[in-house]
């Protein structure tokens, strides 16, 4: 488990951990929790208000009054970024969190029981791969409404397939184990056998595929602004102001690049995290 | 193997019928119907009891279910409430583009990803191999909409080289108009495929038989064809199966963007325009193309791996 | 069981046949020869019928509008109409029988000749009133032959606006024998005298016209094939007409026109087609108010909305009808942007403080959002809170349909110069709660159905300013900018000219 505790920010007596962590994981760490700092500063730091509109200055390019520019209606973008970054953060973060409990609870039980729950999951889990992701996300939260929790709610009913099947497949392979059956021989109940011996032989890769849905699920919201049922006005997120700027990408690039970059760092970051997570996780793994 | 196959083949129809019932409540349950979609901003609320009447609207949701069943069963999907025609017709029409245009897509993110992947894997832990996993993991990041514009601005405006919009005429002319979308694609994809192959190289070039071989006095590169893409390319494989759901998904939006006229840009649509009919049978020959896709999957993994076997 | 096949071949036969069996299913479609000349449009959406009888939306309307002819056509002055199928026509003194006297040797595309009977059917299913736009022609009662060269047209009453109604494409001419053939099914295989005819569909994505070999007009049309196709991303219609695939385009976004002109490509702006507004529901409190209503019309910055939102290509509406309508008047007491008389105004109601009010837009269009943004923004400054929901299109339609709804941004289309369309279905109680949004006069309605009526111009003019400034004083909706419809083509192009309406024709269009 030394990996799961290896993401976990420094703290003073383990600063000789962290440095001897690999660089690439470091500077994805540091510019993780920067992107965070930035977002959750963002009343602080932000030189505008998000919602402020300045209908005389409307398109003006990066200037010193407004670095990253301002939209067609005068709002500055920096200001917008910065406050979007919360959303994404939170859309990347509980987007995660929610089909990773769903999967990982639902997957395990039928890992561990094997038989016809198993083989139920296993036909829920064909049902729901069989339909393009956005295309069960759109449908769902057209039927709900667009907003920033039908989002979520759709996520969550969409993607914890994906963790139920990694984790269901980890624990098939697991259940046979010595020390599984160790644990049954000795009366220990099901739940605690699930979740006190399974559970932390399992999970680890469920938490490295959640790394990569972090940024998917951000990308999704992307999508979503694209039809035009992103999170919702006047909340600023990067993935709809991409998705609205687009019709200036020619005219006024600034609109659409500066979220655009802050989506591609944020995903850099945490790409770097579970690239490594799941490194180190293949050696301490590995005989 | 063919007890095997006969298996994977029954297991199709339960989950057709269980993608069928998804479908077909999903859509109902969003609000709005085709009535009104039909009927658009003038609809009054005599016009829409009267369209919802000839569509067969006000039957209770499971005897329509039924009606849908039964007449599937002689290969009825119905009819388009919005374009007026068969649902099969105008889907079957359009699945060509769409199966190009992900295979295509699929060979542009191969070419892309095994150079790059073998040579990461090869220079491991160089600056290469950081270089090329730092571009790709930036270029995850990119919405594919925004991705195919600049494309098209860049490759298709600035410089003419490939044309831009529609599916061409046929043949090579397709291929033309296809290439800017599957790029797209192709880009949007690679960085998962890259880092899935780059692993299993990594994992390939770890093993006594590379290095045996290094040993006995092979060249690198004899032993990089033959040796590691074998081995290598079975998890790969599985990762473009896996991933193939992701791939018709990503279709979609670029259908829509580039005006391509698929079954991806149809099913949005159709779920926007609530054209219950198409939904429910695109739907359908999507989930066949996946399942499919897997199974075939499954079976190119166990030829290239001997290791893997038939049996369950 | 072991397969020993190298990865290399089945990759490369995967990929063969991945490949190869979608491309041979697909079937080339047939080329136009050598020295035919085809015009490729691209346009934001498909048409969805070629029935008039059952046509709702805006794609069907205009393309209906190239292959179907009527009988008259709007001249190019707005004022008037020219002659099409009809040569000329004649009003009885009691303003009761219009007679049509029909131009002859004309033949449909099939080469079969159009007769009195074609005529008759067509227009007998125009104006019936069950018909989507049976209300263009209420006051006419029916429709008959008179002999093979006249037919005749009988109203209950005077109808001023008869002509302005036989122009659009409601009132087009289609082949009787098509639809006793076809039936409802005429909506896929349409019969016209238009210049071009319908060659191939394939629906959501590509429609083919051919020349109509038997067009009535000499030399006409002058290209051979119109292509068009349907792509709905404002930026890939853009750029396929700056890489030289599109001759023409529709709804160019209106940050681009700048940027096009510039390039060297033709603009063409058509205003006047449509004014957007948002339409109140008076069942919800306190949009029952007069006071309230009003200020919130004139606590928008339509200037704003001109300039940021369409780029200086929209003008500031000052009626509820488009500047091109007939009697249109821009001094009828116009609403404006004016935040003292709105807090005044507010002053006088129950809600002298602001209220919180929700606009619901459909998701996806960018120009309402940033719209109601501006206004959110006046509001704002009266205590108004805006709040703007965003919903899928058709569930929005649904709950504006049902009238469950608070404030709807529409922005109709005009058919006609008349201006009895768009202020029938506006102020008029009995057109659907006045297109829903309750508002009921029944001075207002009693003047719809006069100035309908009334045949002298001057007495009608009298008549609509007098309905335009009740409508700016009662504001049951408040009218924004002036949309404009936005084409463009690639230099060569020429002879292509939209009309008032924004409708557009090709039998003078050619290629250089």
């Amino acid at each position: 488990m030394s990996a799961v505790s290896a993401i976990a920010p420094a703290r003073p007596a383990r600063r000789r951990r962290f440095a001897a962590l690999g660089w690439s994981l470091r500077i994805g760490i540091i510019g993780i929790l920067a992107v965070a700092a930035l977002a959750g500063l963002a009343p602080l730091i932000a030189p505008y208000d998000p919602t402020a509109l300045g209908l005389a200055s409307g398109l003006t390019p990066p200037s010193p009054a407004h670095w990253f520019g301002t939209d067609q209606l005068g709002r500055d973008i920096l200001t917008r970024v910065l406050y979007a970054g919360r959303i994404d953060l939170q859309i990347g973060t509980i987007g995660v969190i929610i089909p990773l409990i769903m999967g990982v609870v639902i997957g395990l039980f039928a890992g561990y029981y094997a038989g016809w729950p198993d083989a139920l999951l296993g036909r829920i889990i064909d049902i729901v791969t069989a339909f393009p992701f956005l295309v069960l996300v759109l449908a769902i939260v057209a039927m709900l409404g667009p907003g920033l929790r039908n989002f979520y709610i759709a996520i969550s009913l969409v993607s914890w397939v994906a963790y139920a099947r990694i984790v269901r497949g980890e624990s098939l392979s697991v259940r046979g184990r010595g020390y599984i059956l160790a644990a049954r021989s000795l009366g220990y109940s099901n739940a605690r056998i699930m979740f006190r011996h399974l559970l932390p032989n399992v999970i680890v890769p469920a938490l490295v595929f959640g790394m990569s849905d972090f940024v998917l699920d951000i990308l999704a919201g992307a999508s979503l602004g694209f039809f035009g049922l992103g999170v919702q006005p006047p909340t600023p997120e990067w993935g709809v102001m991409i998705a609205e700027g687009r019709n200036f990408i020619v005219t006024a690039p600034w609109v659409v690049i500066f979220p655009g970059v802050a989506i591609i760092v944020t995903s850099f970051f945490v790409s770097l995290i579970g690239d490594n997570v799941s490194d180190i996780v293949r050696r301490v793994r590995a005989p | 193997m063919i007890r095997y196959l006969a298996g994977r083949l029954a297991l199709i129809l339960p989950v057709l019928f269980g993608v069928s019932i998804v479908a077909f409540m999903l859509i109902r349950l969003i609000p709005g119907n085709p009535a009104v979609a039909i009927l658009g901003e003038r609809a009054t609320p005599e016009l829409i009891a009267r369209v919802e009447n000839q569509l067969g609207l006000n039957l209770p949701i499971w005897r329509q279910y039924l009606h849908f069943l039964a007449n599937a069963w002689r290969g009825d999907f119905g009819l388009s409430f919005f374009y007026g025609q068969n649902a099969t017709t105008l889907t079957l029409e359009r699945i060509p583009i769409t199966l190009l245009l992900i295979a295509y897509a699929a060979l542009i993110g191969l070419a892309i990803a095994v150079p790059c992947a073998t040579l990461a894997a090869v220079r491991r832990e160089s600056a290469v191999d950081h270089l090329i996993r730092l571009g790709f993991t930036a270029t995850i990041g990119i919405p594919t909409f925004w991705l195919g514009i600049v494309l098209a601005l860049l490759l298709s405006v600035r410089v003419r080289l490939f044309a831009l919009g529609g599916a061409g005429t046929g043949g090579l002319d397709t291929l033309w108009h296809l290439t800017l979308p599957a790029l797209t694609i192709a880009l949007h994809i690679s960085p998962i495929l890259m880092r899935a192959l780059r692993s299993s190289l990594i994992e390939v070039m770890d093993s006594d038989y590379i290095t045996t071989g290094l040993a006995m006095g092979l060249r690198p590169v004899t032993l990089l064809i033959s040796y590691l893409l074998r081995n290598g390319l079975t998890p790969f494989i599985s990762v473009l199966g896996l991933n193939v759901g992701w791939l018709i998904g990503g279709t979609i939006i670029i259908e829509q963007v580039f005006g391509i006229p698929g079954v991806g840009s149809l099913l949005i649509t159709s779920i926007l325009t609530r054209d219950y009919s198409i939904v429910q049978f695109v739907t359908l020959v999507l989930a066949f193309l996946v399942i499919l896709v897997n199974l075939l999957t499954d079976l190119a993994y166990a030829a290239l791996d001997p290791r893997v076997s038939f049996q369950r | 069981m072991r397969i020993r096949v190298t990865a290399l071949r089945v990759v490369s036969c995967f990929a063969a046949v991945m490949l190869v069996v979608p491309a041979a299913m697909m079937s080339p479609r047939p080329s136009a020869g050598a020295a035919a000349v085809t015009l490729t449009m691209v346009r934001n959406a498909d048409m969805l019928t070629w029935d008039p009888y059952h046509t709702g939306d805006d794609p069907s309307i205009f393309t209906q509008m190239v292959a179907y002819d009527r009988l008259v056509k709007l001249a190019p002055s707005n004022k008037d109409v020219q002659p099409e199928l009809a040569t000329s026509w004649k009003m009885s003194p009691d303003g009761l029988t219009a007679t049509f006297t029909l131009r002859q040797g004309v033949k449909f595309s099939d080469g079969s000749p159009l007769t009195a009977d074609d005529v008759v059917f067509s227009l007998t299913r125009s104006i019936d009133q069950k018909s989507d736009w049976g209300f263009l022609f209420s006051p006419v009662k029916s429709v008959s032959k008179v002999d093979d060269k006249t037919i005749a047209i009988h109203m209950a009453e005077p109808f001023a606006p008869l002509l302005a109604a036989l122009s659009t494409f409601a009132a087009s001419i289609y082949s009787k024998a098509q639809f006793d053939k076809y039936g409802e099914q005429m909506a896929q295989h349409p019969l016209g005298t238009g210049a071009f005819t319908l060659e191939s569909w394939q629906k959501g994505s590509q429609i083919t016209l051919v020349k109509n070999q038997n067009y009535w007009q000499p030399g006409k049309p002058k290209i051979d094939r119109i292509i068009m196709r349907v792509v709905g991303d404002d930026n890939t219609r853009v750029l396929q007409l700056q890489s030289g695939q599109a001759d023409l385009i529709d709804f160019v976004p209106p940050n681009q026109v700048q940027l096009v002109r510039g390039s060297g490509l033709k603009i063409y702006a058509v205003n006047g087609t449509a004014v957007l507004r948002y339409t109140l529901n008076e069942t919800i409190k306190p949009l029952d108010e007069v006071n309230v209503r009003a200020a919130l019309g004139h606590a928008i910055d339509r200037q704003a909305v001109a300039k940021n939102v369409f780029f200086g290509l929209a003008a500031v509406a000052r009626s509820l009808l488009p500047e091109t309508t007939l009697y249109y008047d821009p001094n009828a007491d116009p609403l404006t942007y004016d935040l003292a008389k709105a807090k005044a105004l507010l002053a006088k109601s129950s809600v002298p403080n602001g209220f919180n009010l929700t606009v619901q837009l459909p998701a996806g269009n960018q120009t309402y959002l940033d719209t109601a943004t501006i206004w959110g923004n006046g509001l704002k400054q009266i205590g108004v809170t805006l709040k703007i929901d965003r919903l899928e299109t058709t569930t929005l339609i649904q709950m504006r349909n049902a009238e469950h709804y608070t404030v709807f941004n529409a922005a109709w289309t005009n058919d006609t110069p008349d201006p009895d369309e768009l202020l029938g279905v506006a102020m008029d109680f009995k057109s659907q709660h006045a297109a829903h949004t309750f508002y009921n006069n029944p001075e207002a309605q009693r003047l719809v159905a006069q100035a309908r009526r009334e045949l002298d111009p001057k007495k009608r003019q009298a008549l609509y300013t007098m309905l335009q400034r009740i409508e700016s004083r009662d504001a049951p909706q408040i009218y924004v900018v002036d949309v404009p419809r936005l084409y463009a083509s690639s230099p060569n192009l020429v002879g292509f000219a939209p009309n008032s309406q924004g409708k557009y024709s090709f039998e003078d269009v050619s290629k250089r």
